[in-house]
C-alpha cells in the first residue's frame, strides 16, 4: 500500500516503531522487528509470540490481480484444526474499493474467498441447499486456532478465529463458508483457483508455491465438458440413433421370398440334404433373414445351411440350432429354449439363389419350416452402437463417482456415506 | 444552521462553507477543530483517521439518477472493523442521505435516524437473530460491534451518540440494510435504513486517487 501519511505503531514487546501500512484499517499486526503479534486498539491488549515460523509463499506487501482487481497481501495466518489435525494457510488481501478478500492454501490447493452480503442458506435447514444454480453440501464444521501470523489485520485474529464456528459448504469449484459467533454471522464465497493462476497473479513462479498434493476439497473434476453437457450429448446421440433405427425399420420391405415345410421322412435313402427351389432376391445388397421353426417338445433341431448364388456360384454358409424343453416341477410348470430361431445375413446382393439344407433330426422330431425374408431391419446394429456409445459416459460416471467419493472421504458429512 | 454558512477555522485558518440546510455539527476538514455543534454531545477536536477509504469530502456521485456531493463524515472505529457514515447532500432535492461504507461494502441510507422503543430487546441482540424495526419489518442481525472511537469531519446533518455505543448491522434480503445504534445511556434505539449498492453504480468522482490502485 502507499499513501500520503505515515502511521507508526510501537511494539509492546521490543518497543520499536513499526510502519503501519494499513493505517487506521490495521487493528492488529506483527512486529517487523521481533515478530510479536499485538493489537493496536487500546480496548484490547493482545501480545503473542509464536513458537512456529512459516515463510509466506506470497510475500506480505506484494500485489496481485485476481478477477480483475488488484489486491495487496496484508497479512498471513496459519490456522490449525485440532480435531482433524489439519493445517492451512490464509493470506489476507485488501483493495481500497473492493475491501477484503482471502487466499487460502492447503497442500498446494488454493481458494480465492470474498465476503458475501447475501445469506445463501437463509431459512433452509439440513446439510444441503441450492445457491446460484449450484447444489452445496456441508463439507466440514470446525473451530480453528491460529498457530502463526505475520503482517497486518483488520481485526484481532485470535478472537476472530478461536471463538468462531466455521461451516464450509462446497459445490466444486465453489465454496460457501459461514463464520458465526454471538456477535457475527458472516458468509464468504470462494472458488478454487489453480496454483499457476496464483503464481501469475503475483508475478511468482509455481516453484515458489507449495507443491500440489492429492486432490483439493474444492478442486473440480476436470473434463472437457460438464456432467450435464455429457448427459445432453448422450441423449442427443441416442435420439439420433433411435431415429435412424426407426427410419430403417420403416423403410425395410420385410418381403417373404421363400417359405416351405420340410419332413425328414421325405429324404430318400442316403440323401443328407434338401435343396430348395430357386428364388429371386431383388434390389441392391440387402439383408436376408432365415426364420426357422420346428414343432419341438423336449427336443432339438440343428441345421447347416448354404445359400447359393446361382449367378456366380458364391456361397453363404451358416448354421442354426433350436431346442425347447418344458415340464412340471413340484406343481410349477417351466420351459426353456424356443421352437423358433432366426439367422441374419447382411448385405446379400441381388440374384437368383437356392438354399442347401443339411438337417440333423432327433429321434422324435422329423419336420421343420424355413421362411426367408428379404430386407429386414436389424436391431442388433442399434444395440451394438448404443453399447459402444455408452462406454465413454459409463467410464466418465464411474471415474466421477470415484473422485467425488474420494474427495468426500475427508468429510464428516459425506453424501456418499448415506 | 442555514445553508452556505461561512466558517474560518480558528486553529488552521481554513475557510469552510456549509452546503447542506440543517448541519448540526461542522468540523474543520483539515485539522478536526469543531466549528459548530448544535448537539448536546461533547465533541473534542480530533483529526480524522486515514483508513484507505476511496471516498472523501468533496467527492460527487449519483444515486437514483440524482447527483450528490459528500459533505461530511462520521467515522466509527469499531472493535472488529470500522464504519464510515458519509453525509451526502442532494442539491436538487435539498436533502441529505447517508452513505455507509465499510471494507468494500456500500449502503445508501435515509437522511435521519428512525427511533424505536426496543431498548430491553436490543440489549439482548445477537448475530443471526431477527430484530423488529417496525410493525411490519424485521431484519436479521449480521454483526454486533462496539464503537470505541468516534470522529467527525465536515458537515453532519444529524447525530445523537457520543463515544461508546453499540452498532448492530442487519439485513432483510440481499438489498435492505439497517444500522441500529443503541447504548445503555440512551432510552431510545435509533437506526438507519437503506439499501446495499455496488460502488460502481454511484459513479463516484473526485475520489481519493492515492487510494486507487
Amino acid at each position: 500500500m502507499s499513501g500520503k501519511s505515515l502511521i507508526t505503531s510501537v511494539c509492546p514487546h521490543c518497543k520499536k516503531d513499526n510502519v503501519v501500512r494499513g493505517k487506521a484499517l490495521t487493528l492488529a499486526m506483527t512486529c517487523q522487528h521481533c515478530s510479536t503479534y499485538f493489537t493496536r486498539g487500546n480496548w484490547t491488549e493482545v501480545d503473542v509470540k509464536f513458537n512456529d515460523t512459516t515463510v509466506p509463499a506470497i510475500p506480505i506487501g506484494s500485489k496481485g490481480k485476481i478477477e480483475g482487481t488488484t489486491y495487496e497481501v496484508m497479512g498471513f495466518v496459519v490456522k490449525y484444526v485440532r480435531k482433524y489435525r489439519f493445517k492451512w494457510r490464509e493470506y489476507t488481501l485488501f483493495n481500497p474499493v473492493k475491501g477484503l478478500a482471502f487466499l487460502s492454501e492447503s497442500e498446494g490447493h488454493w481458494n480465492f474467498v470474498k465476503p458475501l452480503k447475501d445469506d445463501p442458506k437463509g431459512e433452509k435447514r439440513g446439510l444441503s441447499f441450492n445457491y446460484n444454480g449450484n447444489g452445496f453440501h456441508l463439507f466440514q464444521k470446525y473451530k480453528a486456532e491460529v498457530v502463526f501470523a505475520k503482517g497486518e489485520f483488520c481485526f484481532d485474529i485470535f478472537t476472530g478465529t478461536d471463538q468462531t464456528m466455521v461451516e464450509e459448504y462446497i459445490a466444486p469449484p465453489y465454496l460457501l463458508s459461514l463464520e458465526s459467533d454471538s456477535e457475527s454471522y458472516r458468509w464468504y464465497e470462494g472458488i478454487y483457483i489453480n496454483h499457476t493462476e496464483v503464481a501469475t497473479a503475483f508475478g511468482l513462479t509455481t516453484a515458489k508455491l507449495p507443491a500440489k498434493e492429492g486432490r483439493g476439497y474444492t478442486q473440480p473434476f476436470v473434463s472437457g465438458f460438464t456432467k450435464e453437457s455429457l448427459m445432453l450429448l448422450c441423449f442427443l446421440l441416442g435420439a439420433v440413433l433411435f431415429a435412424i433405427q426407426i427410419y430403417l425399420h420403416a423403410s425395410s420391405q420385410d418381403k417373404i421370398v421363400f417359405e416351405q415345410k420340410f419332413y425328414g421322412n421325405s429324404l430318400k435313402e442316403g440323401q443328407k440334404m434338401f435343396v430348395t427351389p430357386s428364388f429371386e432376391l431383388e434390389g441392391e445388397s440387402k439383408s436376408l433373414v432365415m426364420e426357422l421353426y420346428a414343432p419341438l417338445y423336449n427336443d432339438w433341431f440343428f441345421g447347416n445351411f448354404v445359400l447359393v448364388n446361382e449367378n456366380d456360384n458364391s456361397e453363404y454358409e451358416f448354421s442354426k440350432e433350436i431346442e425347447y424343453y418344458s415340464g412340471n416341477d413340484g406343481g410349477e410348470s417351466w420351459s426353456e429354449g424356443s421352437k423358433k430361431g432366426s439367422a441374419f445375413l447382411s448385405r446379400i446382393p441381388a440374384g437368383r439363389y437356392h438354399l442347401n439344407i443339411y438337417p440333423e433330426f432327433s429321434f422324435s422330431n422329423k419336420e421343420f419350416t424355413i421362411t426367408l425374408i428379404r430386407d429386414v431391419s436389424n436391431m442388433s446394429n442399434f444395440w451394438v452402437t448404443l453399447i459402444v456409445l455408452s462406454i465413454f459416459p459409463v467410464f466418465y460416471f464411474i471415474r466421477h463417482h470415484h473422485i467425488e467419493s474420494s474427495r468426500w472421504s475427508d468429510s464428516d458429512y459425506s453424501p456418499y456415506d448415506e | 444552521m442555514n445553508q452556505y454558512h461561512l466558517f474560518t477555522c480558528p486553529d488552521c485558518n481554513l475557510a469552510a462553507k456549509t452546503k447542506g440546510l440543517r448541519s448540526v455539527i461542522v468540523t474543520c476538514t483539515a485539522c478536526g477543530a469543531v466549528l459548530a455543534n448544535e448537539t448536546s454531545l461533547d465533541i473534542p477536536k480530533m483529526p480524522m483517521a486515514d483508513d484507505w477509504s476511496i471516498i472523501q469530502i468533496g467527492a460527487t456521485g449519483t444515486h437514483n439518477k440524482k447527483g450528490f456531493e459528500v459533505v461530511g463524515r462520521v467515522r466509527m472505529q469499531m472493535r472488529k472493523e470500522y464504519k464510515n457514515y458519509w453525509c451526502l447532500w442532494f442539491p436538487v432535492d435539498m436533502k441529505y442521505a447517508w452513505l455507509v461504507e465499510s471494507l468494500g461494502f456500500y449502503a445508501i441510507c435515509t437522511d435521519t435516524f428512525f427511533e424505536i422503543d426496543q431498548l430491553e430487546l436490543v440489549k439482548k441482540i445477537k448475530a443471526n437473530t431477527s430484530f423488529q424495526v417496525s410493525d411490519k419489518t424485521s431484519v436479521t442481525i449480521d454483526e454486533v460491534d462496539f464503537c470505541e472511537i468516534l470522529s467527525f469531519s465536515g458537515e453532519i446533518n444529524t447525530w445523537s451518540y457520543g463515544n461508546r455505543f453499540f452498532v448492530a448491522q442487519g439485513k432483510n434480503g440481499p438489498i435492505i440494510a439497517a444500522f441500529i445504534h443503541f447504548s445503555a445511556q440512551k432510552d431510545r434505539v435509533k437506526f438507519l435504513a437503506g439499501e446495499w449498492v455496488p460502488v460502481e453504480s454511484l459513479q463516484l468522482k473526485n475520489i481519493n486517487t492515492t487510494h486507487v490502485w
